[in-house]
């Protein structure tokens, strides 16, 4: 319980913060958008996936950061991976932009850290969440789609795990 | 503009405590009554074929806004909207204000319910419709008869009836039958067993009638 207290204590203040910068959208929606956003983060906290974590940045709940942990035996094993979640004013019927801060390589990850993933562009649903787009990023990881890569490089090694082992734990800057 | 701000600030956290409170309740007891788009109690809920429940105003603006093609968030199942159910609760029915999520946007009215025809009444279910046209054509039959010949009729119809209906632990069955049967067959369905007396019944008057009819013409 006491997590829930800092987090009924913290969020009103992200709430205040959130209402100033938004560009004046219409207050209905953005209602039903905040509450949507804050019900989420109720139960990515209640339900406690290992691996994955996010929480709204200081100024505005519209913005989040993430985290992803590498899942055991795959390349990314141990390494852990930022991310920021940007949702749009009409989510959940839009996907929010989600991008690695960390560098990742990773054969659908550009070197700007966007990602290549379905339910992130034309086949998102306004079911998806922040949980189930981290689950789904954190599969992604281990089980990329080479046939339509952003990182050329990366699809190319894949095929070679330990060499692509190698390069990831090369690559790997923890972000600062 | 100071102040716009602090209405907004005020309102929106005791918004955020009650709705901390609700659902957090919610994630014990009404969990699997909240809209899969909005993740509220469901308000105007609707459910697909494929079983999952929406707001209405949610699931319209997801088909009719977002989605490319007609299917369900959650399973993308094709969505027909002849084929939506809506849910109708006994609570009262309070205006959501997330019915009109986006202003100049109008939702319509939600799906009306499919309703089947009233479940026919117990007591015609168990009354065969040719046991009752027999049974009314032996009436009007015997009806007219007892014009013809009331006198004779009604003796016999009588003395019939209980010697018949004595054996068949029944006594006024038969004269019902015959001469309220109309009635006294409705409220009192027979079984199966009463039924098939009736009918027996029902042959023995005719077999009766004829005799006294031959021994009146004979």
């Amino acid at each position: 319980m006491p997590t829930n207290q800092g987090f009924q204590d913290n969020t009103p203040a992200v709430i205040m913060s959130s209402k100033q910068s938004l560009p004046a959208p219409k207050s209905v929606d953005t209602q039903s958008v905040l509450k949507r956003l804050q019900s989420e983060l109720m139960c990515l906290m209640m339900s406690g996936d290992p691996g994955i974590s996010a929480f709204p940045e200081e100024e505005n709940i519209m913005s989040w950061k993430g985290t992803i942990l590498g899942s055991t035996e795959t390349v990314f094993e141990g390494m852990e991976y930022k991310l920021s979640l940007s949702f749009p004013t009409d989510y959940p019927f839009k996907p929010p932009k989600v991008k690695f801060e960390t560098a990742c390589f990773h054969p659908n990850v550009d070197a700007f850290g966007n990602i290549c993933l379905d339910i992130l562009q034309d086949q998102w649903s306004s079911a998806y969440d922040v949980r189930t787009i981290l689950l789904s990023i954190q599969s992604l990881l281990g089980e990329p789609n080479i046939s339509s890569p952003l990182n050329t490089q990366a699809a190319a090694l894949w095929s070679n795990q330990e060499e692509y082992r190698k390069m990831v734990l090369k690559l790997f800057k923890p972000a600062s | 503009m100071a102040s716009g701000v602090g209405e907004s600030i005020t309102s929106s956290s005791t918004q955020f405590q009650s709705s901390s409170a609700s659902s957090s309740n919610a994630n014990n007891d009404a969990g699997s009554f909240e809209c899969n788009i909005c993740f509220e109690l469901a308000q105007d809920p609707i459910v697909t074929l494929c079983g999952h429940l929406y707001c209405w105003p949610c699931l319209y603006e997801w088909l009719h806004r977002h989605s490319r093609s007609q299917e369900c968030p959650v399973c993308k199942a094709l969505i027909q909207k002849d084929k939506l159910v809506p849910l109708y609760g006994r609570g009262k029915t309070t205006k959501d204000p997330r019915s009109n999520p986006m202003p100049g946007f109008n939702i319509p009215n939600r799906p009306a319910g499919q309703r089947p025809e009233t479940a026919p009444s117990r007591g015609s279910n168990h009354f065969p419709h040719h046991g009752f046209g027999s049974m009314a054509g032996s009436f009007t039959f015997s009806a007219a008869m007892s014009s013809f010949i009331p006198e004779f009729f009604s003796v016999n119809g009588f003395t019939n009836g209980a010697r018949f209906g004595a054996a068949t632990n029944f006594p006024f069955g038969f004269s019902n039958s015959i001469h309220g049967g109309h009635a006294h067959g409705f409220v009192h369905p027979p079984t199966h067993g009463q039924q098939a007396d009736s009918y027996l019944k029902m042959l023995f008057l005719m077999i009766g009638v004829f005799v006294i009819l031959t021994l009146i013409w004979a």
